[in-house]
């Protein structure tokens, strides 16, 4: 699904993406980078999945990145503002609101959960199937007896 | 009695450590692949928990509960986002460097470079990039492990990293990265048994994490804004904080240490679960970030310690508050960080000074020479790296904070040049140059001249990454050299088949 002009267009969102968020810091509105950020590492497991991203691909691992993420940073600085100064009056598993986020929310859900298992679970599917593998490492083979000067460095 | 105990178990454990890695010497005496990168030996569970431990240094042991407890949650973003960028190293390089290990015998990062572009001078810069960065990562363990032996034994910090960086010299000349990765496969085992005791360490001294949570906050010193993550609005913690998990999400993805792994896999299925083991087995290393630090938190903010001095030797009082049961338990896994990043820092220094070097300018090492004159290289790196660790001063400090964005800016012409086939020879070469001149000059001006601050109080690594993102995407739109129809043989193969 990613390919072609498609991925030309996708690494350009990247680099626009990436002006955007160097912009907003260096101007001092870090929170106009939150979003452009969650966006921007969610496309590199796009631009990793190429071809193979299908329509399922697009709600997880993608979807769930984006929707984790931003409802994460939004509950962050929700409960940031509400406690500014004061001791938290509400704890999540013995923490403070924010702390908890991070560290259940970015961290086991979307760092364990959806950043890293997608990639197992998803491997033959959206990563790389065995008969890819084996059509690629004939290739290789006819590749290397045909170019012997070639693969050597 | 507990002194006792700790330097027999030190001893136990450098002599397990030393066997361990000499059994590896038969296999690393092959030939540079497996002297360098290791190349097809191990299964997903050995390569990926060596992936987890050389992701969390002795620094990260001593650096990080001090980071802690002098900036509060704020620091929880590291290993968090940290941890999230093992899952994204595996979407961006587990499939090209399985794919051109196939291809041709890669072992570094400079040799990916230098065949994507087909460029000696992107190898060269890489080579150049890459050293700065093992200098200023070793010169910083050399300090985080003299702390340790110093707090330990009561030698001086400088003679404690001294004998730590010879110790591992000695295992990794005999087992390159084939001893390397074993060895961090034991470390990585230790450390994990370690996490177990600092969980119950930290109930035993807070009670609970909701009793830590409010006497941290309602103590005068600390202060509701220490257990909230973005702290005061008027203070610096957000725009890092969120710099952070910019720069920090892409992590390990650009560290050579960490991505030679790959190269180790001895099956392409391997991949499915090496990124699994090294994010789980990191996520739970990096609990030494958060328990330690909020500990001593909590001893201070109750009165039962007197507050710190010096940051960094946190780790060391929640040690001193443990019963000598756990303390000896936490000390071998103390012991196990501080050895596991540098062995691959060395052997990764040694492949660049007689590999990447070497190739820039044509001159090719037999399999044998590399491992020769690799091993030579090792002792080089020592000596450079104690030169640089003990009187580097000014300059350690500095180069140790850019560290870890002078990696990622290095690394990334390499990725994205394996993830699109438009990446040009120009804009990867137009890259390295600006790492390179940011990574020394800027730092310099970042240090001096703005005392720490850039505009908007983000890293200055965080402007560097940008600004070679930006390169590597709108050059290319004006430059064709090695990209698309002008790819070498080599990557037309792997983009039919990558893509």
């Amino acid at each position: 699904m990613i390919k072609g002009n498609i991925k030309n267009y996708l690494w350009i969102l990247q680099g626009l993406l990436v002006l955007w968020i160097g912009i907003a810091f260096w101007t001092k509105h870090p929170i106009a980078a939150v979003f452009p950020t969650i966006i921007f590492l969610a496309n590199f497991m796009l631009i990793g999945a190429g071809s193979r991203a299908d329509k399922m691909f697009f709600l997880y691992p993608y979807g769930a990145f984006i929707l984790l993420y931003g409802a994460g940073f939004y509950l962050l600085f929700y409960y940031w503002k509400l406690y500014h100064g004061i001791a938290p009056k509400t704890l999540w598993f013995g923490m403070h609101p924010g702390s908890a986020i991070i560290w259940a929310g970015f961290g086991l859900i979307g760092g364990i959960l959806i950043t890293i298992l997608s990639y197992t679970i998803l491997f033959e599917k959206n990563v790389l199937s065995q008969e890819d593998w084996e059509k690629f490492i004939e290739d290789v083979q006819q590749f290397k007896a045909q170019n012997k000067e070639e693969i050597t460095m | 009695m507990i002194k006792e105990i700790e330097i027999v178990v030190a001893i136990l454990y450098a002599a397990v450590i030393l066997w361990w890695s000499i059994s590896a010497k038969k296999e690393a005496d092959k030939g540079g692949t497996e002297f360098f990168a290791s190349s097809k030996l191990f299964g997903a569970t050995v390569a990926g928990l060596a992936a987890a431990t050389t992701g969390m240094s002795g620094f990260g042991f001593v650096g990080g509960p001090g980071l802690n407890y002098k900036t509060g949650s704020t620091v929880w973003y590291m290993p968090i986002f940290f941890t999230v960028s093992y899952g994204l190293m595996m979407w961006l390089n587990g499939k090209p460097m399985r794919m051109m290990g196939e291809i041709t015998n890669v072992e570094t990062y400079a040799d990916l470079g230098d065949v994507r572009f087909k460029s000696k001078a992107v190898r060269f810069l890489i080579g150049i990039n890459l050293i700065i960065c093992v200098w200023a990562y070793m010169g910083a363990q050399i300090l985080a492990g003299g702390y340790i032996l110093n707090s330990i034994f009561g030698v001086s910090v400088k003679a404690g990293g001294i004998i730590l960086l010879l110790f591992t010299l000695i295992y990794t000349i005999y087992g390159g990265m084939v001893g390397s990765i074993r060895v961090d496969f034991l470390q990585g085992i230790l450390k994990l048994i370690s996490i177990i005791g600092i969980v119950i360490g930290f109930f035993y001294i807070t009670g609970g994490v909701t009793n830590a949570t409010l006497t941290i906050a309602s103590s005068k010193l600390f202060g509701p804004t220490f257990v909230d993550p973005i702290g005061n609005p008027s203070n610096a913690a957000l725009p890092l904080a969120l710099s952070w998990a910019f720069v920090l999400a892409l992590g390990v993805t650009g560290q050579p240490h960490v991505n030679t792994k790959l190269y180790s896999l001895n099956n392409y299925k391997s991949l499915k679960t090496f990124g699994l083991v090294g994010g789980i087995g990191y996520a739970i290393m990096g609990l030494l970030y958060l328990l330690p630090g909020t500990s001593v938190q909590y001893l201070v903010a109750s009165g039962k310690s007197s507050p710190l001095k010096v940051p960094d030797e946190t780790i060391f009082h929640f040690f001193n508050h443990l019963p000598p049961t756990l303390e000896i338990l936490l000390f071998v896994g103390l012991l196990a960080a501080t050895m596991s990043t540098s062995s691959s820092f060395l052997v990764i220094g040694s492949s660049i000074i007689t590999r990447d070097l070497t190739h820039s300018f044509n001159k090719i090492l037999s399999q044998q020479e590399e491992v020769v004159w690799g091993r030579w290289a090792l002792l080089i790196l020592t000596v450079g790296a104690a030169i640089f660790g003990l009187y580097g001063g000014y300059m350690v400090g500095l180069l140790g904070v850019l560290g870890l964005g002078t990696f990622i800016g290095t690394s990334l012409p390499v990725i994205i040049g394996y993830q699109w086939r438009k990446a040009s020879r120009e804009a990867a070469i137009i890259s390295e140059i600006i790492v390179l001149i940011m990574s020394i000059g800027v730092s310099v001006i970042y240090e001096q001249a703005l005392k720490g601050h850039m505009p908007g109080g983000i890293p200055g690594y965080a402007y560097m990454i940008i600004l070679v993102f930006l390169v590597m995407v709108f050059v290319p739109l004006f430059t064709r050299g090695a990209a698309e129809d002008s790819l070498p043989a080599q990557m037309k193969l792997y983009f039919k088949h990558m893509e």
